[in-house]
């Protein structure tokens, strides 16, 4: 399968109205029964418990795609991996206690799933065994705190870095494009280009580490 | 939070995602991620940071929060949804494109579009095309020669201060062939196109004469060459220098006079009088440790000592140097300069677990367990010495001290402490380990990643005070019997606090 450059789960139709854009992507991309049953759900309108599973999963699903790509670290996998997800939380939402812990009940789907399509994936190159994906979510639950603190420093701290390095890490990162295709575009090495990453990347850290640490 | 991982795990990570991770590269990362807590946690912090870089880029490219284009589509999704609680109105568009994919992840699945061997650009990346080959590299200077090829890539500026009158490039621009670089102050990061890594610090100027190819006149300069780079040569007043694989760095002085030292490989040196030095420059070698001073006069000497702030390797630049006074100054040894080329290491404040322990080995120092290095050791300076000087049993290693300090020794276990250490020093009872790699004498070793992880061999950390400035002499060490490996010393120093 070739890697497919896309802005990875956030999409947008300029211009069309949600309806339409919906009509317009399941045009294209449509799982057949999945489209009926929702089709049906968007013309009887959103009620305020669709409402609410919105904003649950606005609010929490830039963490489950973190917590997925830790899991299954590549960006097709792990994308497809989140559709997944966000649907079993959607058809499973009427099982969700209003109050408690979405977010730890999001993440229990989410590695289920994970689990699903490792076992139609066995022949592919990375994967981790059951154990080191337990010890992985393990850490991830340990540090759930930390993980927020961290994302708002490191939305701070791209606030400090300069256009051109912003550019390449929307091309790296946004677009999915590969270092050999940023190079090739930009006409610059692909050692370079790897470098000015590892560089971007590493000074973020930095950044982060220091934030927190004048934070303590 | 300590990442000592943090570099190994962004490359394999960046290659996963690239897809062009091996199969050993994935055992790596995997043995990597069982066998050390520590690890994992970086492993989890960096691809959360990574999730995070992807879900905000499409933002970064056109540098705006809200991208215009969006406006419209928020608009219609806000009146369908009326109200929605959300958690941040900051990145309102970030939160309206989300509540976007969610009623369209409700609706249907992706799984047609990731079959697909098509790459669609989605509009809102930016009024430019991201594969548009830009009209003008940024920062390239106005009056480049047409035939002047591109050869290099600038990737890092830090607090360089241009010299007057010179260009001044931006990062990620395009260096030439004939471009000259001056600056009074500060480090750049250069990446040839051929896969050497190059480094200028402090007051500098070069000039780029060939795809491998420098001229030096004034500055310090690190070069670390990968396989399609062997050959890539640094030309000075006295002296001419061409790296046979893999690292060294070189010092040139107002005056011309020029220090190299190898810090990894081998490499080819010519020198000689600057005026005839093209003429007939004497040809030499220096392999990994040796190090040499050629005068004015392009007659050369051991270059003795060499600290890693003011001649620093492209490798010891990963670690924050500490910025604070010297407490180790300098070294001597009571070897001839016929007899060696040796060139002592000064790390200052720079102590700390996977730290080279030797010029001539690949072995680290590590604290015993995962608390890391002792607390006494930790941030100190120390000096790398020669493993293979445990065979000079006569020799005296002079090391000195700049100000009151206390002076560690850290000597093998299996070894029987020398009378000049039993004299001068005292058994701190604490210990530390040495991790070995792959040498010549021990070829199946290997090196690994972390306190407490492969330790070899345990160290006893001896100690004396050091009331004023002073030079300590150092003896050296009796072969034991009926022992295969042994090791050289190591030494040590921190500020003594009273």
């Amino acid at each position: 399968m070739s890697k497919i450059a896309h802005p990875g789960p956030i999409l947008v139709f300029e211009g069309l109205p949600a309806e339409r854009a919906v009509e317009e992507f399941a045009s294209r991309f449509v799982r057949q029964e999945i489209l009926r049953r929702f089709h049906k759900q968007i013309r009887d309108g959103m009620d305020d418990r669709k409402r609410e599973f919105v904003a649950l999963l606005t609010r929490n699903e830039r963490r489950l795609y973190g917590y997925i790509l830790s899991l299954v670290p590549d960006w097709n996998n792990a994308d497809e991996i989140l559709q997944e997800t966000n649907i079993r939380l959607w058809e499973e939402f009427g099982r969700f206690e209003q109050g408690t812990d979405f977010h730890a009940w999001a993440l229990r789907v989410a590695y289920y799933q994970v689990l699903t399509w490792r076992k139609n994936r066995s022949r592919q190159k990375l994967i981790y065994d059951e154990s080191l994906l337990e010890e992985i979510r393990a850490t991830q639950d340990e540090m759930n705190d930390l993980l927020e603190t961290r994302r708002d420093a490191l939305r701070r701290c791209l606030e400090q870095i300069n256009p051109e390095s912003r550019r390449l890490l929307a091309q790296y990162y946004g677009e999915g494009l590969r270092i050999n295709e940023i190079a090739a575009s930009m006409n610059r090495s692909v050692q370079a280009v790897y470098k000015a990453v590892q560089r971007i990347r590493s000074s973020l850290h930095g950044c982060i580490e220091r934030r927190l640490r004048h934070a303590e | 939070m300590n990442s000592p991982h943090w570099l190994l795990i962004h490359k394999l990570v960046s290659m996963s995602l690239d897809d062009e991770l091996s199969e050993a590269g994935s055992r790596q990362l995997s043995e990597l991620l069982c066998k050390d807590p520590q690890a994992r946690c970086t492993y989890v912090v960096y691809l959360q940071e990574t999730a995070e870089l992807r879900w905000l880029s499409s933002g970064l490219s056109t540098g705006e929060r809200e991208p215009r284009r969006q406006a419209g589509v928020i608009r219609d999704l806000r009146n369908q949804a009326a109200t929605l609680p959300f958690s941040s109105l900051r990145e309102n568009w970030l939160v309206a494109g989300a509540c976007v994919t969610c009623i369209v992840a409700l609706c249907m699945l992706m799984v047609g579009y990731f079959l697909s061997n098509k790459r669609d650009k989605p509009d809102f990346a930016g009024p430019t095309h991201p594969l548009q080959v830009p009209d003008k590299v940024v920062g390239e200077p106005e009056a480049t020669p047409p035939s002047s090829m591109p050869v290099a890539t600038l990737t890092r500026l830090t607090n360089v201060i241009w010299t007057q009158g010179q260009p001044a490039p931006n990062e990620l621009s395009r260096l030439r062939v004939g471009d000259t670089i001056a600056f009074d102050s500060g480090e750049l990061e250069i990446v040839f196109d051929r896969g050497v890594e190059f480094l200028a610090r402090g007051k500098c100027r070069f000039r780029i004469e060939s795809p491998l190819h420098l001229v030096g006149g004034l500055g310090t300069f690190s070069a670390k060459v990968g396989e399609s780079g062997r050959g890539f040569r640094i030309d000075t007043p006295t002296s001419s220098i061409v790296d046979r694989g893999t690292e060294f760095g070189v010092s040139i002085d107002a005056q011309g006079q020029t220090d190299v030292v190898c810090f990894q490989g081998v490499v080819e040196l010519s020198y000689g009088p600057a005026t005839s030095l093209s003429r007939s420059g004497v040809r030499d070698r220096l392999y990994q440790g040796e190090g040499l001073h050629i005068g004015g006069g392009g007659i050369p000497i051991r270059l003795v000592c060499t600290t890693a702030s003011e001649l620093p390797s492209i490798g010891s630049l990963r670690r924050n140097p500490a910025t604070f006074s010297p407490v180790i100054s300098d070294i001597l040894d009571s070897l001839s300069d016929t007899a060696s080329r040796k060139s002592y290491r000064i790390v200052h404040g720079g102590f700390a677990d996977d730290v080279l322990a030797f010029i001539d080995r690949p072995h680290q120092w590590n604290g015993l367990d995962k608390s890391g290095v002792p607390e006494i050791l930790s941030g100190c300076d120390y000096v790398m010495p020669f493993n293979d000087d445990k065979f000079s049993e006569e020799i005296q290693v002079e090391v000195d001290i700049a100000r009151p300090a206390i002076l560690y020794v850290l000597f093998s276990d299996g070894l029987d402490p020398p009378k000049w250490l039993l004299d001068q020093f005292e058994d701190t009872n604490v210990d530390i380990g040495l991790d070995e790699g792959r040498h010549k004498r021990s070829p199946t070793s290997s090196i690994g990643i972390g306190p407490g992880v492969s330790i070899d061999t345990i160290f006893s950390v001896w100690k004396r005070e050091v009331a004023k400035p002073s030079t300590i002499v150092l003896g050296g060490i009796k072969r034991p019997e009926n022992v295969q490996g042994y090791n050289m010393y190591g030494i040590a120093a921190k500020p003594l606090v009273r």
